[in-house]
């Protein structure tokens, strides 16, 4: 039997709109110190960075800051937050391909609005397990309207 | 002195297309991982809940996909010098990359873009060294700040 059912189908196509809190400079910290990735470009005094790179951070926070705060009733058994997905078999999710495009780079004290959007559902069948890939388009405007991040990603749920 | 960029940084408008990227060494620790789990709220248990993933026929817990995206960010950046930024990453994750284990981050650059402003992809590989295999394979685009 199919995982993917009509009702999980008229999930593509759907759109969420969520908005993060300002990049901060603990985000930024933490970023940095957890991936090792101490590029003096970023904005934090320890790495010396100079007055002219205009406080730019880590390109991939933008990943962090958007994350949804949830309580604990809230995550799949895997760990993951539930969000706005489609519950497809047991309602668990790995990551599959991501690409990111910065059209511009984020900096200290964005917020970034953002917008994703269900692409598409495939089921595919894999050694151990069938499964869906759910496509996952999205884009991330700052306070000005500036787009900064589009980013593609396909989701492996099962 | 700033000992980020690499001794011999490469420059976008001097560069050719088969040059080889600085290599990183990488040996992620469960610590590591959690800390870096906690900096991207992603609190998957395949990366820290080692009865969990065994449960799934994975033997131990591994390093989050994100991670080893942003070592491919990092050798591009440490490769080239102060002055430029990146413009995009394309990752996959191709295998599992157990926490603890050996990884070799190595790249080429892959495309010039004379028109754009002398933006530049390279082409990056996370290999495991520990089990001789590559893990994550990425696309890696650079530009002038």
């Amino acid at each position: 039997m199919s995982l993917l059912t009509p009702e999980i189908m008229t999930w593509v196509g759907r759109s969420q709109e969520f908005k993060s809190d300002p990049i901060s400079l603990s985000d930024a910290r933490g970023f940095v110190a957890s991936s090792g990735d101490d590029n003096p470009l970023y904005a934090l005094p320890e790495l010396g960075h100079s007055e002219d790179c205009d406080a730019y951070v880590s390109p991939m926070i933008y990943y962090a800051v958007t994350r949804p705060f949830v309580s604990s009733k809230d995550f799949a058994e895997d760990g993951t937050v539930m969000e706005l997905r489609p519950l497809i078999g047991t309602g668990q999710t790995m990551g599959g391909s991501v690409s990111m495009e910065w059209l511009e780079p984020l900096k200290l004290g964005d917020q970034l609005h953002g917008k994703r959007t269900l692409a598409s559902l495939n089921e595919k069948e894999g050694r151990k397990r069938t499964f869906v890939i759910a496509e996952w388009l999205t884009e991330y405007w700052d306070n000005d309207g500036n787009l900064k991040v589009r980013e593609r990603y396909e989701q492996i749920l099962f | 002195m700033n000992k980020y960029y690499s001794e011999d940084a490469l420059e976008l408008g001097a560069v050719k297309v088969g040059q080889e990227l600085t290599h990183l060494e990488k040996e992620p620790t469960l610590v590591d991982v959690v800390r870096f789990c906690a900096a991207i709220r992603n609190f998957h248990r395949f990366h820290f809940d080692q009865e969990f993933i065994q449960q799934h026929g994975i033997d131990g817990n591994i390093v989050p996909g994100f991670l080893t995206g942003n070592w491919c960010i990092e050798a591009v950046s440490r490769s080239f010098g102060a002055g430029h930024e990146i413009s995009s990453l394309k990752f996959r994750n191709i295998a599992t990359a157990p926490v603890g284990n050996h990884y070799r981050i190595t790249g080429t650059v892959k495309e010039l873009n004379a028109e754009n402003n002398g933006a530049i992809t390279c082409e990056v590989t996370v290999t495991d060294v520990s089990a001789d295999k590559p893990v994550t394979t990425a696309t890696v685009g650079l530009r002038q700040r």
